[in-house]
């Protein structure tokens, strides 16, 4: 109970955190302090809170009547909300630190302290969802978020293409939010109240559970950013400032993921078709957005288009639980619980330093297209190192936390492949290819983000604007590593947490211990050690550098003779280096060219450019929206402006009803 | 236990160069020519670890830490991988992800290490590299899953261990589809003909070899080692399926460098009669892999 009393304090407090900045001058830093100071303190609390919780590791409830109808303050903590709100906390407090030095006060006196609210009340938005276990307060909770990621995605409202993300967004989360309502519409008329508990339903006969299921995940699947509900999510995530990309990308989107899991625990036996459907939206999701990510000229995009890559390895992990669970096999739901909810956490943590590096590199040089950077080791040291190693975590390769993760998913897979049916053999086929696909895919797009931005020569002469940031930002990022690092050292730490997700999330499964599922002591002492000699031999090179510098004048790259130095703009760039896979994926990466018309004589100036655009919504939902608007334009005629008109409608409607009221009376 | 352990890091670290000069010597009988003396690879590896070393004043640390992380990536992917039918030093549950996934790790390190020197030769090595082998992963895993479901086992020691590989004829049929997709992945990783050639003295067709055309000294060296270890380790793969008979003690290492020695004879064969495939082609024959083996997987399930 003190668990729960503290983390209810520390999301007040996260929701508050905002406000104090109103009391000072919008050009001192002061304000900002505070509410920085705040967000720690209550960042300090809620972890406190959980840490208690899990001491005592049994579900409390609290529940308090409410005025608003239908609603309750009914408040619950079990081993899932517990678990998702260890990233929230983290990465709300190290995102706040993070704009300290980001988003200062002072170099944005407009929209510093509009920041500093609305991201306190995503956050708080964000716990409140996590405890609720009413409808109402559910709705309550989930709106807060969605607004305040509105008005986030729009700080820089100036520019058009902010203005159409924004909207964008605006319009999918409420298409979630509409099928959402219905849900609990639903789920009420089937409990008698808005309160949760397990419905009363046998989903193998009943075809309503069957509509709540799909329900649920198209709702929650706009805000988790499965395919083909991702549309709004690369234009937004690369809109708003980076430490709120990193929120948004590290925690709210797995408010999805939260979701789906919290309505799936109120239904007894899933038919096995869910978890199908599930899991090939998770393979679908994984392959196609790691395929867009490779085509993508924009950092920020590339690693929003990444999220959706790792929401479908979620969802894998989701899907091979539920084919477990609709199946009997204990086994298969553990390892994919165990999974989804490990990529999760380190998706969480990896994503928002990758983000967190993407503000850093737009810090300095305000361009996020990787085809106009490069060379940025020698001007960004620490950026590039945490790039190297958040990539290396986000390729899931050893000995980060990303490898975790993924080796229990694969090891799931296996499992489903080698005992059983014919279609589960073909199931695991397909899992097993889009996992290995995604992994080397995965590899392809971050070599080449990386290699473009960090490595070789600068490419055009952008003027560096200021230094990099030793202070705060880096501050934040390196937590994140040490978290990434740490994870991928002693995954078996957190295995208590992920056992009590994994006991509380489906109804009916008994605790069992996990760590005997995986041999997760001898991964964490090979991750270790393969840390410690690739870290004492990239040391020994820096070392090695340090004393070498300024020896001797060091020549051009070789280069078989070619290179020339005046002209770095030859090096390979992003989408030089993604041509092999974007003509080999044609069918899911559209890209266009613009080709330069030269012809005659005395041709004019032209230009050469490939543009890479989203098939679902540059050629499905746009073109049909605009049909559709052009379709009920007609209906504009009624709504003319003139006030004698709209009189003659109410005279018209008043009549109606009168002649209508008169017809039926006896 | 310890002596297999011995012999299985002494032969990674010390036999793998021979298999290239195995290879050249096959080459170079069938062309008639006298070639290069078998140990030809020591004496390269001996007089680049004395070398001195050229940086471009493009590169930064990635450049050296490349070949390091490639070179510890292959060896601790090495220890995961039996060599004829002895248990791997390493052996658990899930190894098999850790072997391609460590692989992986060698894979972006190097391909960094390219992009830094700034050249665009470089720059088009590394992207052929990486898009390549996406194609190739999923052979190899579909091998690994064929492999899991006759053994009921998910360590690739216990896998190609006696007891579990007994294997009546109606599986031969998915072994030699495997042995094939993976003898074609091990072509493609180790940048040999059909898909890349060593030799060529044109830099715009090559793949591997055009990524290390600026390192030199120790750090060439370093390469040119891990190269031949991870010749040795998917070739011990492809044989570990391919002959799929039961360890007897140290005979049997014997017999593990006979099948080296055949599968560098037959590379060698097969780099002499045939050319390299056009670009454009080559995941069209890693594509066909994929399907080799996952067809392999499929025939098990019936």
């Amino acid at each position: 109970m003190t668990g729960l009393l503290l983390i209810c304090l520390g999301i007040t407090g996260l929701g508050l955190s905002g406000f104090p900045a109103l009391l000072f001058n919008r050009h001192s830093n002061t304000g900002q302090g505070f509410s920085l100071g705040l967000t720690l303190l209550s960042s300090a609390c809620g972890i406190l809170g959980l840490a208690a919780w899990w001491k005592g590791g049994t579900a409390v409830s609290v529940e308090i009547p409410w005025q608003i109808p239908g609603g309750s303050l009914a408040l619950g903590l079990d081993g899932l909300s517990a678990f998702f709100l260890i990233p929230l906390f983290l990465v709300s407090a190290l995102g706040a630190l993070f704009g300290m030095e980001y988003w200062k006060q002072s170099d944005n006196p407009d929209s510093g302290r509009y920041v500093g609210i609305f991201y306190g009340l995503l956050s708080a938005g964000m716990g409140l969802l996590l405890l609720a276990r009413n409808s109402v307060l559910f709705l309550l909770g989930w709106e807060t978020m969605a607004v305040a990621a509105y008005f986030l995605i729009v700080v820089e409202g100036g520019q058009k293409n902010v203005r159409q993300a924004g909207w964008i967004y605006w319009v999918s989360t409420h298409f979630g939010v509409l099928a959402l309502m219905v849900l609990f519409l639903v789920m009420q008329g089937l409990l008698g109240t808005f309160d949760w508990s397990v419905l009363p339903l046998d989903p193998a006969k009943d075809v309503r559970c069957s509509i709540l299921f799909l329900l649920a995940l198209v709702g929650f699947g706009f805000k988790a950013g499965i395919m083909p509900f991702h549309f709004w999510l690369p234009k937004a995530h690369s809109s708003a400032p980076s430490h709120v990309s990193g929120l948004m990308s590290g925690v709210m989107l797995k408010m999805g993921v939260y979701g789906i899991l919290r309505i799936l625990g109120y239904f007894s036996q899933p038919p096995s078709w869910w978890g199908i459907l599930v899991l090939a939206m998770g393979i679908s999701s994984g392959v196609l957005g790691i395929i867009l990510a490779s085509g993508e000229s924009d950092l920020k995009r590339m690693l929003a288009f990444s999220s959706i890559e790792n929401i479908g390895i979620i969802f894998m992990g989701m899907g091979l639980a539920l084919i477990g669970r609709s199946t009997g096999n204990d086994l298969l739901l553990r390892l994919g619980m165990m999974a989804a909810l490990f990529h999760v956490l380190n998706h969480s943590l990896f994503k928002t330093a990758l983000f967190y590096c993407s503000g850093s590199i737009l810090h300095s040089t305000h361009t996020r297209r990787m085809d106009w950077l490069g060379g940025l080791i020698p001007f960004l040291p620490l950026t590039g190192g945490a790039f190297v190693l958040a990539a290396c975590a986000a390729c899931g390769l050893p000995p980060l936390n990303g490898f975790i993760g993924e080796w229990i998913l694969y090891q799931g897979f296996f499992h489903l492949s080698t005992g059983g049916s014919f279609f589960s053999a073909f199931l695991g086929t397909l899992a097993i290819g889009g996992l290995a696909l995604i992994g080397s895919l995965s590899v392809v797009s971050f070599v080449r983000s990386f290699g473009t931005i960090f490595l070789g020569s600068p490419r055009f002469s952008f003027g560096l604007h200021g230094k990099e940031k030793k202070g705060f930002m880096a501050a934040s990022l390196g937590l994140l590593l040490a978290a990434c690092l740490g994870l991928g050292f002693f995954p078996g730490r957190i295995l208590f947490a992920v056992g009590k997700a994994v006991e509380s999330a489906p109804t009916g499964l008994p605790p069992a211990p996990l760590d005997g599922l995986v041999p997760f002591g001898l991964i964490a002492s090979l991750n270790l050690a393969l840390f410690v000699v690739l870290g004492l031999g990239i040391g020994w090179i820096l070392l090695r550098k340090r004393n070498t510098a300024g020896e001797s004048p060091r020549p051009e790259t070789w280069s078989c003779g070619y290179a020339d130095p005046s002209s770095p703009r030859l090096q390979y760039t992003a989408s030089s280096f993604g041509e092999i896979l974007s003509k080999t994926y044609h069918w899911v990466l559209p890209f266009r060219f613009h080709r330069p018309v030269l012809g005659g004589p005395f041709p004019r100036k032209s230009g050469f450019a490939t543009i890479t655009y989203d098939r679902i919504l540059g050629g499905i939902l746009i073109p049909s929206f605009r049909s559709f608007g052009d379709k009920v334009s007609v209906l504009l005629k009624i709504q003319q402006g003139r006030t004698s008109i709209y009189l003659l409608y109410i005279v018209i409607a008043f009549l109606a009803a009168l002649c209508w009221g008169s017809w039926s009376l006896p | 236990m310890i002596l297999n352990a011995v012999i299985h890091v002494s032969m990674v670290l010390f036999l793998s160069p021979l298999l290239l000069g195995v290879i050249n010597k096959t080459k170079a009988f069938v062309a008639g020519r006298v070639g290069p003396p078998l140990f030809q690879a020591y004496c390269d590896l001996a007089k680049l670890f004395r070398k001195g070393m050229v940086l471009s004043r493009t590169t930064s640390w990635m450049f050296l830490a490349g070949p390091w992380v490639g070179w510890v990536s292959v060896f601790a992917a090495s220890l995961v991988v039996p060599l004829g039918h002895h248990r791997a030093p390493l052996a658990f549950q899930g190894d098999m992800i850790f072997l391609a996934y460590v692989l992986a790790l060698g894979r972006f390190f190097t391909a960094s290490a390219a992009l830094d020197t700034g050249s665009s030769f470089e720059g088009m090595g590394a992207a052929r590299e990486v898009s390549f082998s996406s194609f190739a992963e999923p052979a190899l895993f579909f091998g690994f899953m064929a492999l899991a479901r006759l053994s009921q086992t998910y360590s690739l020691s216990e896998m190609v261990l006696g007891e579990n590989f007994k294997v009546g004829p109606e599986k031969i049929a998915s072994l030699i589809l495997v042995t094939i997709a993976w003898f074609i992945v091990l072509l493609a990783e180790n940048s040999r003909i059909p898909f890349d050639d060593p030799n060529t003295h044109l830099e715009l067709t090559m793949v591997h070899e055009v990524m290390v055309l600026d390192h030199s000294g120790p750090a060439l060296g370093l390469i040119l080692h891990g190269a031949s270890m991870k010749l040795l380790l998917m070739g011990a793969l492809v044989m570990d399926v391919a002959f799929p008979w039961d360890p007897s003690g140290l005979a049997d290492w014997f017999m593990f460098i006979l099948e080296m020695a055949l599968l560098a004879v037959l590379i060698g064969v097969v780099e002499s009669f045939m050319a390299r495939l056009r670009l454009k082609f080559v995941p069209n024959l890693l594509v066909s892999a994929c399907l080799l083996s996952a067809f392999g997987f499929i025939l098990l399930v019936r």
